[in-house]
């Protein structure tokens, strides 16, 4: 009987050690999931600026194209060809131009609620990490104080006999 | 970017569960059930909750980032001017027959246009006095000019 208990003494504390492991494992798992939202912040962030530097352009494109119609038709000499492609060129610019800030505008949105979604999870791993060591340390005491009383049993036994 | 972090969490979880499973084979009296009620399950239910949640945030992310990617490619070629490489043939300054041409032209406007008529509308426009005009090839350059 005492054999079988020593071996349960010796299994717990194994357990232990895997136990403590795999707590270690689930919190480095944790601050990986947390700094991965620092990445995704850095990454969005770049992108919205490339986004917002091609809307720039765009509106210069078409500045620049409405201010060449706008020379056409101050000119004296003014061909219909010419003027029909640099109207064409325009009203193309624009719809780009209206396009560009319906995805500008989408773009904030998306970025804002990314934002939203890396705060929340920065604040869950705030709280899984510290909910997990607490439980990682009651577990241990548990354990340990399980075996302790295993081991009393035995000496009591021990002295019994 | 991958969710390493949540693949690792659940390969630990598996490798979790199957510890648990041998302890409580070998482990059985009431310190062994009030471990699992008082700990393990608590960790289990911590791990999962936050494993949920950090995946479904994180494949969210994964979309916006590629969605505003998508949208960044599609603005940065907006916002060039593209050359235009066109080849064809026309009836040119009266003649009775038909001439080859070939010449480049920038066209904001044709950017995301490639079909035929838009291109022999392109060049009727830039050559009103060509007739019959027909084009045997239009190519985009890949090479972009910032304006």
């Amino acid at each position: 009987m005492a054999d079988v208990r020593i071996k349960k003494v010796d299994f717990i504390e194994g357990y232990a050690r895997k136990f403590n492991d795999f707590g270690q494992a689930m919190l480095n798992n944790i601050h990986q999931c947390s700094q991965m939202t620092g990445q995704y912040e850095d990454r969005l962030r770049e992108l919205q600026k490339r986004i917002e530097d091609s809307c720039a352009r765009i509106e210069q494109n078409l500045k620049k194209a409405s201010a060449d119609l706008e020379r056409l038709y101050d000119t004296d000499d003014v061909r219909p060809a010419g003027l029909k492609s640099a109207s064409f060129r325009v009203e193309a610019l624009r719809v780009q131009h209206n396009t560009a800030q319906q995805m500008k505008g989408e773009t904030t949105k998306m970025v804002s609620r990314a934002s939203q979604l890396c705060t929340e999870l920065k604040e869950e791993s705030r709280k899984a990490d510290q909910e997990l060591q607490q439980l990682g340390q009651s577990g241990v005491m548990f354990l340990k104080e399980s075996v302790s009383n295993i081991r009393s049993y035995i000496q009591y036994i021990h002295i019994k006999q | 970017m991958s969710n390493k972090a949540i693949d690792q969490m659940k390969d630990d979880m598996a490798t979790f569960d199957k510890l648990n499973h041998i302890l409580f084979t070998n482990w059985e009296d009431d310190s062994a059930k009030a471990f699992n009620s008082q700990v393990i399950e608590k960790v289990y239910q911590t791990c999962n909750s936050f494993g949920q949640a950090a995946e479904e945030k994180l494949t969210e992310l994964e979309k916006i980032a590629k969605q505003l990617e998508n949208y960044a490619e599609q603005l940065r070629q907006d916002s060039v001017r593209k050359v235009l490489s066109i080849r064809g043939r026309a009836y040119m300054d009266g003649q009775n027959w038909m001439s080859d041409f070939s010449y480049q032209t920038t066209c904001d406007q044709f950017v995301n246009t490639t079909d035929n008529a838009s291109i022999v509308a392109l060049v009727q426009a830039e050559h009103p006095e060509w007739k019959d005009i027909v084009v045997t090839s239009a190519e985009k350059s890949s090479d972009t000019v910032n304006i």
